[in-house]
């Protein structure tokens, strides 16, 4: 066996192989390669150069665009957040009143749940929004009367132009559309408010809400003494949002809401179009996530929060793709557009979506339906991408795959805590900024008749890649995403005799980063008594520990708690980049 | 010496001024074709094992550069040679990824490797690293070919894959250990 390089080497200079061409496909193929050149250079001017707009977007890191144009999305998902939903009694609207006679208000929205959902901060001037998401380095400034959005990407110190002119129904500003909805909404029969009473939150007295609408249920709090919003949260088909910490009036400078370019920014102008998605985008999106961002299979949601919160995970399969920059970017802008058609929906009523855990081309299964404006009829897309139209009686059950029913066995296991143990947890930290972990789970309690284990790995992006009972290899499959099932021989459990070694990665950057650093959850990958995290950052990695570069391994974490997966306790790995 | 060096300077500038010149010019670009074919139908018969999908991806990636070559955006014949290795890894990653004949190609190499393995006396073949070499993940195939089958240093590679040197090194290392391993489960020790 080749020992090193120069051994391998060796030995492939010795194979023989054939690579011997054929000189008429070589003849054949230059022919080709010319007449597709000289098409080329008819529909293009020769000499001229494309726009250098072009050629600075692809210069740019694609995926850091990809993620611009996503928090564009976010925007005016919660621009409408505070819009939408204001009920019938005056004593509801009386809570927002402090937002709709602010010159200035300040908030953070979280989209999904605090702990672990995409922290938007905005601050809110006139015509005019500041936006910052930490979680991607960006700040956004949107200006609803000129119609211009400027994202600056702080990282590559690239700002991005937007121009939003074709974005239908624009409110001028956040006050006065809030302001008219509150009005619209005072008269709308459709809506029902309910008082929640009550509750002290952060440490105020406030009295509680809940409105909702056919399509959607808000909640707000707000203080009993001053009528000043605390809370406000919303829940619907496309997302819920969770709004807080809100501040009015602080001083803000008029700098902090300019559209003007920094200085030591490269301009980029991005062209989005803003109208809603056509059924043939939204499909093409469905093809996109299945093949490239979800390993075949169509994904688990569909809701603008599940793609914002996954929007870490787009940018990396992105950025993994073996494709040109430019296929990149059309493929960020397709998935846009498929965006487009759920964010601007304009069908009847709500549409539904089955497709979680059906594979890509499976004609049988129905995976998503809704019905058109003005139609007497439904569209059914199915999982091969063909789409028909059905009678309402035709339509499809909303049946569970197997792997769906697999999803929910392995959820009710996580609130049964069927399988539980103890967990040592090793992070390697490889060259290619990589994680590979090393899970160690002991058994501590065994349920008495199955041989199927479930676990979930800490993020979506991690993949598992070996598993071992007592060192030797067992079975596994994933379920979904972040799901697997191990085949567990019921001969072999045994309480603190069963020792089960799972090896997954990920990529480092799938970890959030703050001022400390990486930092990650703390979950087990079942329900454990004790968990225990520690890095080990191999030679050559590019990383060394931040309080101690002479030590390589390190133990970060220790507890003898029970941790279930909708723990949000987080730690961080004290690991730094050797520059 | 000195005359020899001046020629190859000489060479270069030449092989410069094509590239810089196949961004209009047809002639220019049939030139660099001819320069590159053979390097890059060899690069593919390494990735792809066989010929006849070697031929067809070849095909997709000349045609690729003939409609893209006005974008390109680089000065010199090595700028190109990057580009265009960056453009043969993804349409031969891609090809592996998609395409439903990629399991004809695995089970073409099985049966090499199993021929192998029933023959005591023989020893690791072509096929037989083929069939471990395509058991990589499809950038690490990449890396394997351009370090050992085209001989590309590392600094090359690197630039080619937007990868640091530094970690390039490791990722052979552990790619060598990777193959070595599977080999040693097919063949034992004594391959």
């Amino acid at each position: 066996m080749f020992k090193d390089e120069k051994e391998f080497k060796h030995f492939v200079d010795k194979l023989n192989i054939n690579t011997k061409s054929n000189s008429a496909h070589r003849e054949k193929l230059k022919k080709q390669m010319l007449s597709a050149f000289e098409e080329t250079s008819q529909k293009q001017n020769p000499g001229q150069q494309k726009p250098d707009l072009w050629r600075t977007i692809m210069k740019s890191p694609i995926t850091k665009l990809a993620a611009a144009a996503t928090i564009i999305i976010a925007i005016f998902t919660g621009m409408y957040f505070i819009g939408n939903p204001f009920g019938a009694t005056i004593t509801f609207a009386e809570a927002l009143k402090p937002i709709i006679n602010a010159q200035i208000v300040e908030f953070d929205i979280f989209i999904g749940d605090e702990e672990t959902g995409l922290k938007i901060h905005d601050i809110a001037k006139g015509s005019r929004i500041r936006r910052t998401v930490e979680a991607v380095n960006q700040t956004t400034i949107i200006d609803f009367e000129t119609l211009k959005l400027l994202t600056l990407e702080h990282k590559s110190k690239t700002a991005v132009v937007i121009d939003m002119k074709n974005l239908q129904d624009v409110p001028e500003n956040y006050f006065n559309r809030l302001r008219d909805l509150v009005s619209e909404l005072e008269i709308d029969p459709n809506f029902v408010v309910e008082d929640l009473g009550q509750l002290e939150i952060d440490g105020r007295q406030a009295v509680g809400f809940i409105a909702t609408s056919p399509k959607m249920e808000v909640v707000l709090w707000a203080d009993i003494k001053t009528a000043q919003p605390i809370r406000i949260e919303q829940r619907g088909q496309q997302m819920n949002a969770i709004c807080k910490n809100f501040n009015f009036d602080v001083q803000m400078d008029d700098s902090f809401f300019s559209l003007d370019i920094p200085e030591d920014y490269r301009p980029v102008e991005l062209q989005m179009d803003f109208t809603p998605g056509t059924e043939e985008e939204f499909i093409e999106g469905l093809r996109i996530r299945a093949e490239y961002i979800n390993d075949g299979f169509f994904p688990e949601d569909i809701s603008i929060e599940y793609f914002i919160r996954n929007t870490d995970i787009f940018g990396r399969k992105l950025d993994r793709l073996e494709v040109s920059d430019a296929e990149k970017l059309a493929i960020s802008m397709n998935v846009q557009r498929h965006l487009m058609f759920i964010r601007f929906f304009e069908g009847q009523g709500k549409w539904f979506y089955a497709g979680m855990g059906v594979k890509l081309g499976d004609a049988d299964k129905a995976i998503f339906w809704y019905k058109p404006k003005d139609s007497q009829t439904w569209r059914v897309i199915f999982g091969d991408l063909s789409a028909k139209d059905v009678t309402e009686g035709n339509l499809p059950e909303p049946e569970q795959s197997d792997w769906q029913k697999k999803y929910l066995e392995a959820s009710k296991q996580w609130e049964e805590i069927a399988f539980t143990g103890t967990e040592i947890d090793k992070w390697h930290i490889t060259a290619p900024d990589e994680i590979v972990a090393y899970s160690n789970i002991t058994l501590t309690k065994i349920p008495q008749d199955t041989n199927v284990m479930y676990i979930r790995l800490p993020y979506t992006s991690a993949v598992l890649e070996k598993v071992t009972l007592n060192d030797e290899e067992i079975q596994f499959e994933k379920i979904i995403e972040d799901r697997y099932e191990l085949e567990l021989p019921i001969e072999r459990q045994s309480i603190n005799s069963s020792k089960i070694e799972c090896v997954w990665s990920m990529p480092l950057e799938t970890l959030k980063t703050d001022v400390g650093g990486y930092r990650t959850k703390l979950q087990g990958l079942i329900p454990v008594e004790s968990f225990e995290i520690s890095t080990v950052l191999e030679q050559g990695c590019g990383f060394n520990n931040s309080l101690d570069p002479s030590q390589t391994q390190v133990m970060y974490f220790k507890a003898n708690e029970t941790f279930k997966v909708s723990d949000s306790a987080s730690c961080g790995l004290m690991i730094k980049k050797v520059n | 010496m000195i005359m020899a060096g001046a020629m190859a300077k000489i060479v270069e500038q030449t092989n410069d001024d094509l590239v810089l010149r196949a961004r209009t010019q047809s002639s220019a670009l049939g030139q660099l074709y001819e320069l590159y074919y053979e390097r890059i139908f060899r690069f593919c018969v390494h990735r792809l094992f066989i010929k006849e999908i070697a031929e067809d991806v070849t095909s997709t990636i000349f045609l690729e550069v003939a409609k893209q070559i006005r974008d390109f955006s680089g000065n010199t014949e090595k700028d190109f040679e990057n580009w265009l290795y960056a453009i043969v890894a993804n349409h031969t990653n891609a090809y592996i990824r998609k395409n439903s004949r990629r399991k004809k190609l695995l089970e073409e190499a099985t049966r090499s490797i199993k021929i192998s393995s029933e023959d005591n006396t023989r020893e690791l073949d072509w096929p037989c690293l083929y069939a471990a070499i395509v058991k990589l993940k499809p950038k690490y195939q990449t890396i394997i070919t351009l370090r050992f089958f085209e001989n590309l240093p590392y600094t090359q590679i690197a630039q080619i894959l937007q990868m640091k040197e530094t970690t390039l090194r490791v990722t052979v290392h552990r790619i060598l250990d990777d193959l070595r391993n599977e080999l040693k489960s097919v063949f034992g020790n004594e391959v």
